[in-house]
């Protein structure tokens, strides 16, 4: 038992840090699948970091500090989205101010684009799933969820992007095509 | 881009197949160190902020900011070991050898911290004076004042581990130096050196370090001199030759790391993690030692070594029966 809660900000913190400077880029990875460009997603990883080390006192259980951290990321990652300062693919584009970033230019350009579309945590579950390659179990724990809603999430994305990259839903692919 | 399959599974088969095509490129997206760097100074401002709110080094703050408002640092170079030794009063420990602080460096700002010692060893025949008080520890061959094969061994031996101090905390002053230049970030570095309680046989000194930039890191070195031979003690020197000193050594850090595990949940050692090439499999020559008061070998780890970062420096007492009937 933690009876100081000094005490306890000193371990995690520590703990804490050494997991974010061990992993720093895996959360720079996911927050570039949220993000429109590398200063974005720095600015993710940054705020992440500040609000993990902020928080840590209230770190239960030093075991679950990856989870944990992981958590805080993605939820910058969901906020990011919902920022107003944050301009879309396509605004940025149609401006012409601002040319396609270093992580736009995937050589699947219709990929990146569909799986943009995706609601927030199925575009998680896809990219822990198939980038990162996390079991489904760690998913769940990652996103708080049951593995059966992980699963569904994963089966409703998959089918969302092969509609997208079939053309079954002409809109999202012609909007898709004209983004450049 | 309009995709013939008539098949369901071929298509998620298909998408699938796409976005392991990509898992490359995602996973090629690395920060640049700019903005690793950028990550580091924000970590460091919530650490403050830490800090202010629990209201840690709260004197350290305050001494500080004094420093700064008087727009001063403290710098203290001593350039001659017998002005150093003079200042200091160091009693004589062991009798024929002494540990003085021959350097001091210090530097204060907001967002710089330094303190670093460098201890010297010193035979007490170069150190001179201070050896008469403790004439009674000194063993009756030094007495005689003549110098002995191992008189000038340890000479030998002391001015090798001094330079190798030297070099470790130059190293880290000139460290400090560039970070202060750049003009960015927090640091904090700070060297101590310290005589462990010893056998009339043993001297050791301990270098204790630390630096903190982005996120902080605790050190230490443990110079053994064997005084009746002069020479620098090795861990295998005090075994019986061929003998297996690593395997009961190593054994029995793992029932003491398992032991303190289960007495208390704050306490975790990388014994059996899920990361199996982390976990502590066996010392090696290299590990540092120590004798201490009770002659015993002491096992010491740094920061990070067989421990999450928040464990610290950690040490291991060895009981003396676990090396019976090996040890010299």
């Amino acid at each position: 038992m933690l009876l100081f809660p000094e005490k306890r900000e000193k371990t995690n913190r520590e703990l804490i840090e050494r997991i974010i400077l061990e992993k720093y880029n895996q959360y720079y990875r996911l927050a570039c699948g949220y993000a429109r460009n590398r200063e974005d997603a720095c600015d993710i990883v940054q705020n992440g970091a500040y609000k993990a080390l902020r928080s840590c006192a209230a770190l239960e259980k030093p075991e679950y500090a990856e989870t944990w951290v992981y958590r805080i990321m993605l939820n910058e990652c969901f906020g990011h989205l919902r920022r107003p300062k944050a301009l879309s693919y396509e605004e940025m584009a149609e401006d012409g101010t601002e040319t396609p970033s270093a992580e736009d230019c995937y050589a699947d350009v219709d990929l990146r684009r569909a799986l943009d579309a995706l609601p927030d945590s199925d575009r998680a579950v896809v990219i822990l799933k198939y980038f990162e390659d996390r079991k489904l179990e760690e998913i769940a724990k990652l996103l708080d969820e049951n593995v059966s809603t992980v699963k569904s999430r994963l089966y409703r994305s998959l089918k969302k992007l092969r509609e997208i990259l079939t053309g079954v839903k002409s809109a999202d692919c012609r909007k898709a095509g004209t983004g450049r | 881009m309009i995709y013939n399959f008539s098949e369901v599974k071929d298509q998620n088969e298909q998408v699938e197949q796409r976005l392991q095509g990509m898992k490359e490129e995602y996973r090629r997206q690395e920060m640049s160190e700019a903005q690793l760097g950028q990550l580091r100074e924000k970590m460091e401002a919530a650490k403050m902020k830490n800090r202010i709110e629990y209201g840690k080094r709260g004197i350290v703050r305050a001494a500080a900011a004094a420093a700064v408002l008087a727009g001063s640092f403290v710098l203290l170079p001593n350039t001659s070991a017998s002005i150093a030794h003079a200042m200091e009063k160091i009693p004589v420990i062991g009798g024929i050898v002494e540990a003085v602080t021959f350097r001091n460096y210090s530097y204060k700002t907001e967002r710089n911290m330094a303190d670093v010692d460098v201890p010297q060893i010193q035979p007490t025949e170069i150190a001179g004076q201070t050896a008469d008080m403790e004439v009674s520890a000194i063993p009756p061959m030094e007495i005689a004042g003549q110098e002995t094969p191992a008189q000038a061994k340890l000479a030998h031996t002391a001015e090798k581990i001094n330079e190798e101090i030297r070099d470790i905390t130059d190293g880290l002053i000139a460290e400090f130096e560039t970070n202060l230049k750049q003009e960015q970030g927090y640091q904090d570095i700070s060297v101590k050196g310290e005589v462990l309680m010893t056998t009339p046989d043993y001297f050791t000194l301990k270098l204790a370090c630390y630096q903190g930039a982005g996120s902080g890191y605790a050190w230490n070195y443990y110079y053994t001199i064997d005084l009746r031979t002069g020479e620098r003690l090795a861990l295998r020197d005090l075994f019986a030759e061929d003998a297996d000193y690593i395997t009961p050594i190593s054994e029995n850090i793992k029932g003491q790391m398992q032991a303190q595990m289960d007495a208390d949940e704050n306490v975790y050692f990388w014994l059996n993690d899920e990361l199996e090439e982390w976990n502590f499999k066996a010392i090696t020559d290299e590990t540092s030692f120590y004798l201490n008061e009770k002659g015993n070998v002491v096992i010491g780890f740094n920061e990070g070594d067989v421990a999450p970062m928040y464990m610290g420096t950690v040490e291991f007492e060895i009981p003396a029966e676990v090396l019976e009937g090996i040890r010299k």
